[in-house]
């Protein structure tokens, strides 16, 4: 046996006991082997050095009769411990060796299928109660903690934002509109209506974005409720296209549909061919080159470019470096 | 006067035109393909004068290319431009698929010939081509065009053509005025 002493086995509850002498160094030692849900331990009777075994390490109990030639027969536990010790115990009489090992042998098969006694009874089931009030209680106190310290943070993150946000104030995409937000979307009249509003702050920079572009902004501007694209797309199509019956009459931009079905937005009343023949140099130019110079998407050049040619601005040039398109000269 | 004097400066010279590249494409837009083949029937007009050969075949001419901006009219360009051209009474489609351009309209040179005529007193007379090429508005023209003027001036019943022997024996009889 280990001479390890650890004070919370003598706290536990006792399984078995048996009173005998433990053999020592060839010196038997008298005392009380005592088996606990944390092993077995002894327990010299004048006092000393207490001896346990803890039960992960406990291997087998045997029981049998040691028998000197000149002495009878007692009754004896063997205790074989991992390490290949032997622990030799003589018990006083044979019913408490016989409830001894048994319990000793319970107790090892219960500790290699995880069964603690503790676990057992009423008493287990409000152990393992409290066991778990008390871990959720510290996920609750790690998670104030947590919050706590972001909320600290959180106030230099939003300054963050507010220095950018001014310097980039032109732009319409980071702004949060507090009115966007609290449109309904199902009321489409409304709903062409607040969307015209940001795209008017959108078109300062620009002479015309696409149907998507109005959607992202009008979805930034709203913030969390997000309208889906096909009511947008809808409303838009009712109140703000050009050719629409019920247009609203003072709207600050107007809805077109190019050649391939892209959607364009622009300022009512704006001649958009116009600008984009504009954005042309005399020496031609390709598409790409013109959808940077309207500073719109890439995709979108090659339509303006289309739009303006059915407008009679611009003609076409299919030279082998690619399409190019010039102002044009033959309507001049 | 500014205006037209600014008009004059704008208006694109012949080889303006031709270091064109869009002109080279057959536009798709219909205002801007009329314009265009406007412009092409007046280039081809001036480079025959050029040339001074009237007839051309639009497939291999070199009027409708440009090496300098690696520039040339499709097959299908030169085609709508002889269509074109014979649409706007420019030219006529010959029988070996050649455009004929004619150097101004065959009533037009036909009024001419009348009223060289009249100025000169041949009215009333009997004339062979060959001494109408001689002189007057007919010298110097094409045959077809030539052709073509007398009849014109023929369905205006101003004259009366004989087909004699040869061509060199063909007469013209001019009518006086009644």
């Amino acid at each position: 046996m280990q001479p390890i002493t650890t004070q919370s086995w003598a706290a536990e509850a006792t399984l078995a006991e048996t009173p005998g002498k433990l053999e020592v160094d060839d010196d038997w030692v008298r005392g009380t082997l005592r088996l606990t849900a944390s092993g077995v331990s002894f327990v010299p009777l004048e006092g000393g050095q207490q001896r346990q075994i803890p039960i992960g390490t406990l291997l087998r109990v045997v029981t049998h009769d040691r028998r000197r030639r000149w002495k009878k027969a007692r009754p004896c536990v063997e205790l074989w411990a991992a390490n290949g010790t032997k622990a030799t115990f003589d018990c006083r009489d044979d019913r408490r060796r016989r409830a001894f090992a048994s319990a000793a042998e319970k107790a090892v098969a219960d500790h290699a299928t995880g069964f603690k006694p503790s676990d057992a009874g009423i008493g287990g089931l409000a152990r393992r109660r409290r066991r778990r009030r008390r871990r959720h209680e510290g996920l609750a106190e790690d998670t104030r903690a947590d919050l706590k310290a972001l909320a600290a943070r959180a106030g230099e993150v939003v300054s963050v934002l507010k220095r950018y946000g001014d310097a980039s104030a032109a732009s319409a995409f980071c702004v949060a509109d507090a009115e966007a937000a609290t449109v309904d979307t199902s009321d489409a009249r409304q709903l062409a209506a607040s969307a015209a509003r940001v795209a008017e702050r959108l078109l300062e920079r620009r002479p015309t974005c696409s149907l998507a572009d109005l959607w992202c902004a009008y979805n930034r501007a709203r913030g969390v409720a997000l309208v889906s694209p096909d009511d947008l797309a809808d409303a838009c199509a009712r109140y703000l296209a050009v050719d629409a019956p019920r247009r609203l009459a003072d709207a600050p931009v107007a809805m077109r549909t190019l050649r391939s079905g892209v959607r364009i937005i622009y300022n009512a009343g704006d001649d958009v061919p116009g600008r984009v023949a504009a954005a042309v140099p005399a020496a031609g130019a390709s598409a790409p080159a013109v959808a940077r110079a309207l500073r719109g998407p890439a995709a979108l050049g090659l339509e303006h470019c289309l739009d303006a040619e059915a407008a009679g601005r611009l003609c076409r040039d299919a030279g082998p470096a690619g399409l190019a398109f010039f102002p044009n000269r033959f309507l001049a | 006067m500014a205006e037209l004097a600014a008009a004059e400066e704008d208006a694109w010279s012949d080889e303006d035109w031709q270091a064109f590249p869009p002109l080279y494409t057959l536009q798709p837009h219909a205002a801007t393909r009329e314009a265009q083949l406007n412009v092409w029937i007046d280039l081809l007009w001036r480079w025959c004068k050029a040339q001074n050969s009237w007839t051309v075949d639009v497939a291999s001419c070199d009027v409708f290319v440009n090496e300098t901006i690696n520039r040339r009219l499709d097959e299908n360009g030169r085609r709508e431009v002889a269509k074109a051209a014979c649409r706007a009474g420019r030219g006529e489609l010959l029988e070996n698929g050649a455009l004929f351009v004619l150097e101004q309209q065959p009533k037009d040179l036909a009024r001419q010939l009348y009223e060289w005529a009249k100025a000169t007193g041949r009215l009333g007379g009997v004339f062979t081509l060959a001494e109408l090429d001689d002189d007057g508005p007919l010298a110097g023209a094409d045959a077809r065009l030539r052709t073509a003027a007398l009849d014109a001036l023929e369905a205006a019943d101003r004259c009366a053509v004989f087909t004699g022997a040869t061509s060199a024996e063909a007469g013209v009889k001019f009518f006086r005025e009644e």
